[in-house]
């Protein structure tokens, strides 16, 4: 028993094989993990790069054509018209997904009352209760042409007649400024916990001595919190990217795409190429040129804000 | 205490009103934020007539009929996300923290190759892997049961949830585990009966993250199980529910309060784990 916690412990005597050896009990417990991460999550992607040359259907027939799936992405309207869609639907969102939770973690961070602090994160956090698909179907309703929240509101100022209707999300002119208003006013709440927690680290120290040299808020903000908050900020910047360009969850519960194809967006494409049509090898294929670019994008991404860091 | 004395009258009044602003600011930003929820509670409660006319605010009294009219439409979907969330927990939690363990534990060549190369499964886009997992369980013959619905939590959650408790065991102090392996405790023993009751809280964590995704997610379930009986809450609701309860508001409303009770009861009893978590945590690139 002594010798084996020895080993275990300094676990550099002996040639390699023989460490693997006498550390064998170490790889019984990371089997079923390797299993996993081999059989279920390294051999998709693979696989998926191996079949975007095949013209690869569902009952599993698959034949080698070469490039002419990636010749047909490049040729194929509904995928490059898809491409300004995505523009236009992920820069406001993104905007929004990392500015919004900020300026709300400040302000609760501005409370002096810890328990009212505490009472706000709390209802912050409060529209987690229902399911994602939910909170969607609901802005559905908020939407609605007659009943909806907004042509109610509309109509109450009176920006519209009392009997007028408008189709928010069945109109090509509205659909997009009103998905980009879904969700308002775009308080995450687990994002203001992430900014909250990196405004707590800044000490109170600090921030008293800049009150005291007659700093301003905003000019506090500016100067001391944001510097220190880079690391989040780069981080929802990054993963707010890598996320909005694969989310079709709009499309797939409230426009199915439409109207027309207003709201198409590549990502929901693949989808509707493999899961409509069958086309597996041909949504493969989407799914490389995705990958490739959502890779350059991140890497592109992450250089930018870092050289910004100081 | 000196500083707050100097400050004159004036300038107290200032700091008063500008904390009032804050806090109606603050307030009327939540007030828009939970209005869509509130109305959705109210509107589940009204009756057809009620909501006609006062759908905008809560009104008494509380029509439970619509509760009872869709129960036996969201029962089912509820029951089956419990189900496949339980036992899909379970099993990510064993292998998550299992591994978790032994990379945080034990000494092995290879090991912070092995790492990374779990790790870096964080990276590759959902796009990229969706269609060939999709016809990799196809292969398995495991659509249209709840195998397919349980076994990519148990396979692809410890991704995550290795790396957050590796973190989390790796702060907890050598020496405990020591004297323990001085006493002639096995690797396991250890494991099981000082590390896993040490970290109960980021167990915990991991628990609610992992049945949070299984009650939001709607891609998997729509396109693999066909049979509607079998379907988890948030793909219910939008494949089948929306369609059978037509353009009856208030019905659609109570079922979607139906189809979030346990996440409601989960939000009661762990809201507090999840801020002082998050609170703690670093999360930054």
């Amino acid at each position: 028993m002594r010798t084996r916690v020895q080993a275990l412990k300094d676990g550099s005597s002996g040639s390699l094989l023989q460490q693997a050896w006498r550390a064998r009990q170490a790889y019984l417990f990371l089997l079923p993990l390797l299993i996993s991460i081999v059989v279920f999550n390294y051999y998709p992607p693979v696989s998926g790069m191996y079949h975007a040359f095949f013209d690869w259907n569902l009952s599993g027939k698959e034949e080698f054509i070469g490039l002419a799936n990636f010749r047909e992405i490049f040729r194929d309207q509904v995928f490059l018209d898809s491409i300004p869609t995505l523009v236009i639907l992920t820069i406001p969102r993104l905007l929004i997904g990392v500015i919004v939770p900020l300026i709300m973690a400040e302000m609760i961070f501005a409370v002096k009352s810890s328990r009212l602090k505490y009472g706000y994160r709390v209802l912050i956090l409060l529209p987690m209760v229902i399911p994602g698909v939910v909170g969607t179907l609901i802005w559905k309703f908020v939407f609605d042409p007659s009943q909806g929240l907004i042509t109610n509101l509309a109509r109450m100022v009176g920006a519209i007649g009392d009997n007028r209707v408008i189709d928010w999300l069945g109109n090509p002119d509205t659909v997009i400024p009103s998905v980009i208003f879904m969700g308002f006013p775009w308080i995450g709440g687990t994002a203001v916990l992430i900014y909250m927690a990196g405004l707590l680290t800044i000490s109170g120290e600090v921030i008293e001595s800049s009150v005291i040299d007659g700093c301003g808020v905003f000019r506090r903000i500016w100067k001391i919190d944001l510097p220190l908050l880079m690391g989040q900020i780069r981080f929802f910047v990054i993963t707010g990217l890598i996320g909005l360009i694969q989310d079709f969850g709009l499309q797939l519960i409230i426009t199915n795409g439409g109207p027309g194809y207003s709201t198409y967006v590549p990502a929901y494409h693949l989808y509707m190429m493999a899961f409509q049509s069958g086309r597996m090898g041909y949504a493969s294929a989407i799914g490389v040129v995705m990958f490739v670019f959502i890779f350059a994008l991140s890497l592109a991404a992450h250089k930018f804000l870092k050289n910004n860091k100081t | 205490m000196m500083r707050t004395m100097a400050i004159g009258g004036a300038a107290w009044k200032r700091i008063t009103l500008r904390r009032t602003l804050l806090h109606l600011v603050i307030v009327w930003l939540l007030f828009m934020l939970l209005y869509p929820l509130g109305m959705t509670i109210w509107g589940s409660f009204k009756s057809e007539l009620g909501f006609q006319y006062s759908r905008w605010y809560p009104t008494l009294p509380l029509a439970w009929g619509n509760y009872k009219t869709v129960f036996p439409m969201v029962w089912r979907y509820i029951v089956n996300t419990v189900f496949v969330a339980f036992v899909g927990t379970t099993g990510n939690l064993i292998i998550s923290s299992l591994s978790a363990f032994t990379f945080a534990r034990m000494k092995f060549p290879l090991k912070e190759f092995i790492y990374t190369a779990v790790i870096a499964l964080m990276m590759i886009p959902g796009v990229l892997s969706l269609v060939p997992t999709f016809m990799l369980y196809k292969g398995l013959g495991v659509f249209d049961t709840y195998a397919v619905l349980i076994l990519p939590i148990i396979v692809s959650g410890p991704i995550f949830g290795t790396f957050l408790l590796r973190g989390f065991f790796e702060g907890i102090p050598e020496e405990i585990f020591e004297a323990a392996r001085m006493d002639g405790a096995t690797e396991f023993k250890i494991y099981r009966l000082m590390c896993l009751p040490m970290s109960i809280p980021i167990l915990g964590t991991l628990a609610i993250m992992t049945i949070m995704n299984t009650w939001n997610d709607i891609l998997w379930p729509m396109v693999t199980i066909k049979d509607e009986s079998l379907l988890t809450v948030s793909a219910g609701l939008l494949v089948r529910f929306t369609t059978l309860v037509g353009s009856n508001y208030q019905n659609q409303f109570a079922g979607y309060m139906m189809a979030s009770v346990p996440l409601i009861l989960l939000f009661v009893y762990a809201n507090k784990y999840y801020i002082e978590g998050m609170a703690g945590s670093s999360v930054k690139l």
